[in-house]
């Protein structure tokens, strides 16, 4: 007999591999957004490249938004959650693993994704290779910051939910940007501890939020 | 197995259930009845611990509780053996369940995406899971509505079932079934 | 003490209190602000290099200071909320964030006639205007969820969340802000500390304290208008409203 916790893992993972829309979704977003830049500001090399980073993390913000935005929509709207209440298990932690399924499946193959992008949008390699840290620290927090848009908005599902959460994760951003702007000095490392120290103390503030926000629809 | 004291709940201010009390002893099932919007889903989602927004006591010595709600916690991009086995509801041998399935004629359709099912055929799928599991205390919200009349002397048979091995059975229906020992209307 | 508190968030007692101070704490706030704004703008001395047009402080520093002094009460509120369950915390939210969302515009808006005459940019990217405008953003982000719920208590529990969690955020947005800026910033303007002549200080502290009583009798206004939203159908209400009759 499978745990609960693993259940949780295999059935969330299953359900994303069995709907490709769920995956390709944030990518074909990602890839569009990427392309809209330099149809707007136009195709030269030296510009693309100072505002290349910039572009890479905003198209992933705004891709995990609203894929995240989903995490437990789709458990309140088929009963599921009502078994995972009824369960009496820790909440937080099968929380965090629904997030961590998301997570690996929508985020971590745009970070791949903008490491091959950066070449387009012509960004030095060792920049490019701070990118994918910054990405690999920030997308979590940005997961869970729409975890939480979503579970406060489980009922309606709207956009109310992203106009929350972006102005809040907007230190991951600017810290992530500015690591990849200073990736020749030693701010770097400066930049690159406090994302960690942002990501590290999220995890249990957000998590928790989320259970609050989850529970509000079941009183 | 469980004891309901003075409980009350309300919804924006609006009573739903006002001072109720009940007791439902060991291999014992209940029907609940009443109106439309009289609380019996509210009383069930109470017992189970999905809602605990409430005013009164639940006493309970049922160490699991077996929740069946209106909608039915099934994914639809799933198969039909999936969806059993990773229900987190799911606490059988993996090997019983292709006999389960036999039985209530489902056994072709093991590997069927779920969105391919009808809703007679999805109800169906969730009361295999209630077939197979073994609690001390079942919850069921409308366990025959969108059944057939075979289905609905299958459910009563494994609701007799689980009687005799000592469970408790909480049901809540519009039609009279003469499996439960004692109505109650809200 | 103890019992003062628990009278002051009962919602009758709360609304008789705040039914009998309005007028004269409305009344008092206007009288203060025109003296704090009319001895600015008529009676200070000029400025030696911004001239005529830095009178428009009397308006920006108080708005700028209640705007954010709003948010950081919210935060409180929340957390009261949200660990002693306290309705008058969630009231008080509800109430506050709409008046915070003005004052935020207000300051932005006075903020951005000042900067035209004075810097010849209505806007710049600084790291207090950014900042700014974010908790505008902030302000309403949290007004759009107030009708997301169908249960007063979620919009209640769900606005304390996102204020707290907007409150412990702030200060990191703050400061990140400020690193932001501290590496882009290219033109020459800062808006920072040119210390004040004391003639100059006082209409401006009248000010700030007139806006402060100000937001003071329009909030209780704003939370009456919320209690009786809420207990329209307690018997308090009516007796209230008969006896008026």
């Amino acid at each position: 007999m499978k745990s609960f916790y693993f259940k949780t893992f295999q059935r969330d993972s299953k359900v994303y591999l069995s709907r490709s829309s769920s995956f390709l979704g944030p990518i074909v977003f990602f890839l569009i957004t990427i392309t809209l830049y330099p149809l707007a500001f136009g195709s030269d090399e030296e510009k693309l490249a100072e505002l290349s980073a910039g572009i890479i993390w905003i198209s992933i913000l705004l891709a995990n938004l609203l894929s995240h935005q989903f995490i437990f929509n789709e458990d309140f709207k088929d009963g599921s959650l009502d078994l995972v209440l009824a369960s009496g298990k820790s909440l937080f932690l099968w929380a965090s693993i629904k997030i961590f399924v998301n997570w690996y499946f929508s985020s971590l193959p745009l970070i791949f994704l903008s490491l091959l992008t950066s070449f387009m949008l012509y960004l030095p390699f060792d920049a490019a290779l701070i990118l994918a840290l910054t990405l690999f620290l920030g997308t979590p927090i940005l997961s869970m910051f729409g975890a939480l848009a979503g579970a406060l908005t489980l009922e309606r599902g709207n956009i109310v939910g992203s106009s929350i959460v972006i102005p809040m994760c907007l230190p991951a951003l600017i810290l992530g940007i500015l690591a990849i702007q200073s990736y020749k000095n030693e701010e770097l490392f400066f930049y690159i501890f406090l994302l960690a120290a942002f990501l590290f103390f999220s995890i249990p503030i957000l998590i928790a939020s989320c259970l609050g926000a989850i529970r509000l629809h079941f009183e | 197995m469980i004891k309901v004291e003075n409980l009350s709940y309300s919804f924006n201010d609006f009573p739903l259930l006002e001072n109720l009390n009940f007791e439902v002893n060991p291999s014992e099932i209940i029907h609940l009845k009443g109106e439309n919007g009289s609380g019996k889903s509210t009383l069930l989602k109470i017992l189970s611990g999905i809602l605990n927004n409430f005013q009164g006591k639940v006493l309970s010595t049922a160490k699991n509780v077996f929740f069946l709600g209106h909608n039915l916690g099934l994914k639809d991009s799933l198969s039909v053996k999936d969806n059993l086995l990773l229900d987190y509801r799911f606490n059988s041998e993996v090997d019983s369940l292709s006999e389960a399935l036999k039985l209530f004629e489902l056994n072709s359709m093991k590997e069927t995406k779920l969105f391919n099912l009808s809703q007679g055929q999805r109800k169906k799928v969730s009361l295999v899971q209630l077939f197979l599991s073994k609690y001390d205390l079942f919850l069921l919200d409308e366990p025959f509505a969108n059944l057939d009349q075979k289905g609905i002397e299958l459910i009563e048979n494994t609701i007799r079932h689980h009687q005799n091995r000592g469970s408790s059975v909480i049901f809540t229906s519009h039609e009279d079934h003469n499996i439960s020992s004692r109505e109650l209307v809200l | 003490m103890r019992q003062l508190f628990n009278q002051l968030i009962s919602f009758p007692y709360f609304f008789k209190i705040a039914q009998i101070s309005f007028p004269y704490l409305f009344l008092l706030s206007i009288l203060v602000i025109l003296l704090g704004v009319l001895w600015g703008v008529f009676f200070s001395p000029v400025d030696v290099t911004q001239g005529e047009v830095y009178r428009i402080i009397y308006l920006h520093v108080p708005a700028a200071s209640v705007a954010q002094s709003i948010y950081y009460t919210m935060v409180i509120a929340s957390i009261t909320y949200l660990i002693w369950r306290i309705k008058m915390a969630s009231v008080f939210m509800i109430s506050m964030a709409p008046l915070g969302a003005i004052f935020t515009f207000l300051a932005l808006f006075t903020g951005a006639v000042w900067g035209q005459p004075t810097w010849g940019t209505w806007w710049v990217w600084d790291a207090r205007l950014t900042s700014t405008l974010i908790l505008l953003i902030l302000y309403l982000a949290i007004i759009s969820l107030f009708s997301s719920f169908d249960r007063r208590a979620s919009t209640d529990q769900a606005v304390s969340i996102v204020v707290l969690i907007g409150g412990i955020n702030l200060p990191i947005i703050k400061l990140s802000v400020e690193w932001w800026n501290t590496l882009h910033q290219s033109a020459s303007i800062t808006l920072s500390g040119s210390s004040i002549d004391n003639e100059m200080l006082i209409p401006l502290l009248i000010s700030i304290f007139g806006f402060y009583l100000y937001v003071t009798a329009i909030g209780m206004r704003k939370m009456q208008v919320e209690i009786l939203k809420r207990e329209i159908s307690h018997n308090w209400v009516k007796e209230i409203f008969i006896e008026k009759r």
